[in-house]
């Protein structure tokens, strides 16, 4: 199986690239707005290839953001798993939509893993609860046709299958 | 808590890359400013710290003599802290934490409950450690809470961070008590985290609602927080003045500890 697999390597810098856009400062009115950039890319990467990237690299992700972002253990490991749960049981319908469907799936998917984040954080008294937590949703699902398009450009370059 | 330190050292290369473009920045300004402003800018940076020294002289003197009189009043002597220099490296994507990274970690002997200074302020205290950075909540965050006194009576009360993120809050001041708009609020030390004495905040608002048992106090935290990159963690030499009273057969050696205050880069 792991034969025919090359140049994967590429999942692992578009998540580090992401990595480093969801810590990058930003001025405070704009850091509300702030797409979820892991989640955007692993949401690609589940979807692209499900074979090989499914729940256990999504939670894995998780807990690294959770390094990276300070928080409880299981905060975003939690919130990234049933985001790869809701794309692992859609991919395949997920990939037949148009761009503008996939959007607003995406808009469901990352409001759902948004949710999870605050329900968590405000279980642990780190978030004050307001509605603007779901702004990141909404900025993800306008940036996904453009990531994507990008994101499906550099696979066929590098041949990641 | 060993588990999570030991992991954070995965993560700190990545908070370094995305702290690069920043610093990229202020090294391209660097580059590209001029001669004279430079020399301008050492200009300024000389007088000041020649004003610096000069109020350090009189410190050193004010201090041995703060210590004798606390040695006559046989009351504990004040602690005398020791300052590492450090950087700031990240700060928390989530708008509504108001958390950074600090360059200097378990290494440098950081610990848990450490404070952060900057050079006009107190700035937070360190909530978390790896053996190369530390994560520091500042005092503006909704959960974090300081220990204040009011400078020019001694008032105390605790300053809490609001969900405004800028600026402080004080607790449960009765309608009685002295305090106005301009107030300068330093720390008390109780609590014993923060030592006593460094400036906190400065008193903007003070609100009397007669039906509230409670005033309704804002103040403006003094450290610029959104801004200063350089920040300085403070280590107490001294935790508790109480036991060294006990061997005091030397006024003078006192007096000496009292005058040093060690810096390390």
């Amino acid at each position: 199986m792991r034969h025919s697999s090359h140049a994967h390597w590429l999942v692992w810098l578009t998540l580090l690239m992401a990595a480093v856009l969801s810590l990058l400062p930003l001025p405070a009115w704009l850091s509300y707005a702030r797409p979820s950039w892991i989640p955007l890319v692993t949401i690609f990467w589940i979807l692209v290839l499900p074979q090989y990237y499914g729940l256990f690299f999504a939670w894995v992700l998780g807990i690294v953001m959770d390094i990276l972002y300070g928080t409880v253990f299981g905060q975003h490991a939690m919130a990234m798993l049933f985001m790869a749960l809701a794309v692992n049981q859609l991919h395949r319908r997920l990939r037949m939509y148009p761009w503008w469907q996939q959007s607003f799936m995406v808009l469901f998917i990352t409001g759902l893993y948004e949710l999870t984040v605050i329900w968590v954080g405000s279980a642990t008294g780190r978030l004050s609860p307001s509605l603007l937590y779901l702004l990141p949703a909404v900025t993800s699902a306008l940036l996904w046709p453009w990531l994507a398009a990008v994101m499906h450009s550099f696979r066929r370059r590098f041949i990641v299958i | 808590m060993q588990v999570r330190s030991w992991l954070s050292v995965l993560a700190t290369p990545v908070q370094l890359l995305a702290d690069t473009p920043a610093r990229l920045v202020g090294n391209a300004s660097l580059m590209v400013s001029s001669r004279s402003e430079l020399a301008q800018e050492n200009a300024r940076l000389k007088a000041r710290s020649l004003i610096l020294e000069q109020k350090i002289q009189k410190l050193a003197s004010l201090n041995a003599e703060n210590v004798r009189l606390r040695e006559l009043l046989n009351s504990s002597r004040l602690v005398d802290e020791k300052v590492v220099v450090g950087e700031l490296v990240g700060i928390d994507p989530d708008p509504n934490v108001k958390q950074v990274v600090v360059n200097k970690g378990e290494r440098d002997g950081v610990y848990i409950g450490q404070p952060l200074l900057d050079a006009s302020g107190v700035m937070g205290q360190v909530v978390q450690t790896s053996p190369f950075t530390s994560r520091v909540i500042l005092i503006t965050d909704s959960s974090s809470r300081i220990p204040v006194q009011v400078n020019k009576n001694g008032y105390r009360a605790i300053a809490a961070g609001n969900e405004s993120g800028t600026e402080l809050e004080l607790q449960h001041v009765p309608a009685t008590a002295e305090i106005a708009e301009g107030d300068l609020l330093i720390t008390s030390g109780m609590g014993q985290r923060f030592p006593v004495g460094y400036p906190v905040a400065e008193v903007t608002e003070v609100t009397r609602n007669p039906g509230e048992p409670f005033l309704y106090i804002r103040a403006e935290p003094l450290a610029r927080l959104n801004r200063s990159r350089l920040v300085m963690l403070v280590f107490s030499t001294e935790r508790n003045g109480l036991e060294h009273r006990a061997d005091n057969n030397g006024n003078d050696l006192a007096a000496q500890e009292g005058q040093e205050t060690e810096v390390k880069q």
